[in-house]
């Protein structure tokens, strides 16, 4: 307790100017200051440097998806629509590609005490349609997120009581939780999306606002009409704040089917297009002005374990699947060897990672096997894995899985259920409900900020908790990281989180990270890190002059 | 005439009725809870049940469906569950993309089927016949998203004659329409061509084979005007059926087309909206669709009775 109040009164001294954080071409730059103070990895800082750049300021990118449903960042239909709110609206944070918080409409904050977060707002900032961006508007787009009846985004601001505008650029956000990174990293996703007050209350209705015209304040206006799931255009925005970072003339997105994507990169009429599948790739090796970039995504492949479950109950039996599995040979096989397998959910370089944790559980099929016998199974035993009939990636997973697993006596049937049946199976909206599912392959998808990873996967309230147990001593640990107010305690205590979690191996464990694959025309810079089709981030995406190839 | 077309326009109303039912049913034959659709599927149950409540979906089964059918009849399908617009603006914009590919793939099937069936039948046995014998087996045995697929790399990307995805509508620019449409258009008439081919040619080799055929062969009339004059009305009859038919599968077959070349058109629409799991859509979709099949089977019928007059005293 000593140690975390010194660690909140240290950070609370610090001001944390973060204002001019500038990081690569495609994220945003700030104006003036150079120094930079970050949730995100214990002592990071941002580079300066940018690279010049002769970017095209008329030319239109044509993206090969869209899959907004809505635009209003309230009513989340998938985590799709992200990708495009990005462009109208601005956050008043954002993760960086190496997931390091960073400063977007906010400029500064400053953690009054465990339950007060006070936060400065960039002046001379406007919305689309000339509104002044301040602290009330601030205070509306957060309120309405907390109260709103069609917002089903309230569960992520758990930890907010009250927001008060205090003065026109100073936000001050009362938790009921001692939950500053969790606020900080919200304020940098959904809620933290700012539209315009003004344009909204003049809408005939917020459905007709968030349909035909909204208003941000961001680098991109939208143009023409909205076609959710299937096309939408935005355009350049001469009143945008942030005049350095790389700006297109505009974007038409469409949506393509998975199974045209290649096509529809090689033709002249695509720009850029997330790939999907690993074994896509090999169809762009004859495209000679197409550009392939692979990166590991936030997406991983597990194998779920429902520890509430018999013989999963015991821990030496959940072991015996962590040895008895070769995460290799299942990622060389899933992702076409595109990417390595994966035994912590959080990669180097990013809170939540633990380098000793890199050396857990290798394959080893005599001790998957001494550990079956420990536990009473010398000849292994048979449980089911549920699927999605439709899920084809899903299955093979779970085959390849299957046949591991008879390499050490277990036996894996796989029960087919309806694909949209899946969640609904899994994870029971019915607290009184057990799941469906005892074990198999699942996937999961990391957040940049690890508490809203931990938190709904292993507290017995989560809504991905497969079993409804809570893995012992994790919540003091969630909550004192939830509270820690500097890098190195948070980065320590997510540590201790994911050790936590892989020893005991309740829900189980990651396999590997699906690759996020781009394709791009060469003539298209400000590719950092290779997105998955969503979320996937276009700011700061350009086209040179002329079309010439980007020199890598 | 008019009786006729009468009778088969109020046999179908049944029909459509049945199909209403069935659709609607589709709420419970269908998987997933819809609130859970609406309200994200990290809803608290508190969420749900507020969505449930907004949307009546806790209300006897009979009279939502006496709303839905109330609403539907006046061409109120509801509103989409994952976008919240009305389904019937979304068909309206839709329904013709769709239609007009597939009117476009249909009358290419039409000519080309009937060119190649009449050569076929004129040349039956010889070398002609036995030439468009081997490309309209390959029509009838490739799937379409092979065909697609070819097609697209091919004439989109290696050639770049045509572009590979999206749409542009006829009302909007013809010359664009045809760009954009002759890829798909051709994907789907493929198969339908070869099926009315070879429908055509057994058809003409046994009309042909007939005595007034040979009668008229016999009192020096040249072949084409026989078969033109008299053999194809004739020989045509079994084909007309089978094109009847085939335009229902038309629009079936738009779901695949308009997936691989981008185009949001019905098939496309019904294809998200089951991915979705969005029942207003799917709902709206299958009665349009049964609507437009059961018109296509009394404009069959229709022409049947104007090519064989026994058809219109039954």
């Amino acid at each position: 307790m000593t140690k975390r109040r010194t660690a909140l009164l240290g950070f609370a001294a610090v001001f944390a100017i973060i204002a001019g954080a500038c990081g690569d071409s495609s994220e945003p730059s700030g104006q003036g200051g150079a120094t930079s103070t970050t949730l995100g990895v214990a002592g990071g800082t941002v580079g300066t440097t940018r690279p010049v750049i002769d970017a095209d300021t008329t030319a239109i990118l044509r993206y090969g998806s869209m899959q907004a449903n809505s635009l209003d960042p309230v009513l989340q239909k998938t985590p799709c629509e992200i990708t495009q709110m990005r462009l109208l609206y601005d956050t008043l944070f954002y993760y960086d590609s190496s997931g390091k918080l960073q400063p977007m409409l906010a400029t500064e904050y400053k953690l009054d005490d465990p339950l007060n977060l006070t936060v400065k707002l960039r002046t001379g900032v406007k919305f689309q349609d000339g509104t002044a961006f301040n602290a009330e508007a601030v205070k509306f787009v957060i309120d309405r997120a907390l109260t709103d009846a069609t917002s089903n985004i309230k569960g992520t601001l758990y930890m907010l009581d009250s927001v008060t505008a205090v003065d026109e650029t100073t936000v001050r956000f009362k938790m009921k939780s001692a939950a500053g990174g969790p606020l900080l990293a919200q304020l940098a996703d959904r809620p933290g999306l700012m539209y315009s007050p003004t344009a909204l209350k003049a809408a005939a209705s917020p459905t007709d606002f968030f349909a035909k015209n909204p208003v941000g304040s961001g680098m991109y206006k939208i143009t023409g009409e909205y076609r959710p799931i299937e096309s939408m255009s935005v355009r350049s925005w001469d009143g945008y704040w942030d005049t350095t970072t790389p700006r297109l003339g505009g974007i038409d997105m469409t949506e393509v089917k998975v199974d045209a994507l290649v096509n529809a990169i090689k033709s002249p009429q695509f720009d850029l297009v997330p790939i999907d599948a690993a074994s896509q790739v090999a169809g762009l090796k004859d495209a000679t002005d197409v550009v392939v970039k692979i990166d590991p995504s936030i997406q991983l492949r597990t194998f779920l374990i429902n520890a509430t479950e018999k013989p999963f109950d015991d821990v030496k039996v959940r072991q015996a699947m962590a040895y008895g599995i070769d995460r290799k040979a299942v990622t060389d096989v899933m992702t076409e060897g595109l990417v390595g397998p994966r035994i912590q959910w959080y990669p180097k370089g990013f809170v939540g990672y633990d380098a000793a944790l890199d050396a857990i559980y290798p394959y080893d099929v005599a001790k998957a096997k001494q550990l079956l016998t420990e536990a009473g199974f010398p000849n292994g035993f048979t449980f089911n894995a549920v699927i999605g009939d439709t899920s084809t990636s899903y299955i093979q997973q779970n085959e390849l899985i299957q046949a591991q697993l008879k390499k050490i006596g277990v036996t894996m049937n796989i029960t087919f259920v309806p694909t949209a049946q899946t969640v609904p199976t899994f994870y029971p909206t019915d607290a009184t409900k057990k799941s469906g599912v005892v074990a198999g392959a699942w996937g999961a998808n990391l957040t940049f900020d690890p508490d809203a990873f931990f938190r709904p996967r292993y507290l017995a309230e989560g809504n991905t908790n497969v079993g409804r147990d809570e893995l012992a001593g994790l919540r003091d640990v969630l909550t004192q990281a939830a509270a820690a107010a500097d890098d190195a305690t948070r980065t320590k205590l997510y540590a201790q989180a994911s050790k936590l979690t892989l020893d005991s191996l309740l829900e189980g464990f990651p396999l590997f990270s699906v690759p996020a694959i781009q394709a791009y025309k060469n003539y298209v810079g400000g590719i950092t890190v290779a997105e998955t089709r969503c979320p996937a981030t276009l700011r700061g995406k350009y086209i040179t002059k002329g079309k010439v190839a980007v020199k890598s | 005439m008019g009786q006729l077309i009468l009778r088969r326009f109020l046999q179908a109303i049944p029909l459509i009725f049945l199909v209403s039912v069935a659709a609607f049913s589709l709420t419970w034959l269908l998987p997933g809870d819809p609130a859970y659709a609406i309200a994200g599927i990290e809803a608290t149950p508190e969420e749900a049940a507020a969505v449930r409540a907004r949307l009546n979906l806790d209300d006897p089964a009979y009279e939502r469906y006496g709303r839905w059918l109330g609403n539907a009849v006046q061409g109120d399908f509801g509103k989409s569950v994952l976008t919240d617009r009305p389904v019937a603006a979304e068909l309206k914009r839709r329904l013709p993309i769709t239609a007009s590919i597939a009117l476009g793939a249909f009358i290419m099937a039409v000519i080309i089927g009937a060119l190649i069936g009449v050569l076929q039948g004129a040349f039956a046995g010889r070398i002609p016949d036995k030439v468009l014998l081997f490309f309209v087996s390959l029509g009838l045995s490739t799937p379409q998203f092979w065909i697609a697929t070819l097609l697209i790399t091919y004439f989109g990307v290696k050639w770049q004659l045509f572009p590979v995805l999206g749409y542009v509508s006829f009302a909007d620019s013809p010359a664009q329409w045809l760009k954009f449409a002759f890829l798909p258009m051709l994907t789907l008439a493929i198969f339908t061509w070869s099926e009315v081919a070879r429908q055509l040619r057994t058809g003409l080799v046994g009309v042909l084979d007939q005595d007034y055929v040979r009668a008229a062969r016999a009192r020096g009339i040249s072949n084409t005007r026989i078969i033109g004059r008299h053999a194809l009305k004739n020989a045509a009859l079994p084909t007309i059926t089978i094109i009847g038919v085939r335009l229902g599968f038309l629009l079936a077959g738009s779901v695949i087309v308009e997936s691989i070349f981008g185009i949001h058109g019905l098939g496309d629409y019904a294809l998200t909206a089951i991915q979705g799991r969005d029942v207003p859509i799917i709902q709206a979709v299958v009665v349009i669709s049964a609507g437009v099949v059961l018109t296509v089977g009394v404009l069959v019928d229709i022409a049947y009775a104007f090519l064989n007059p026994k058809v219109r005293v039954r």
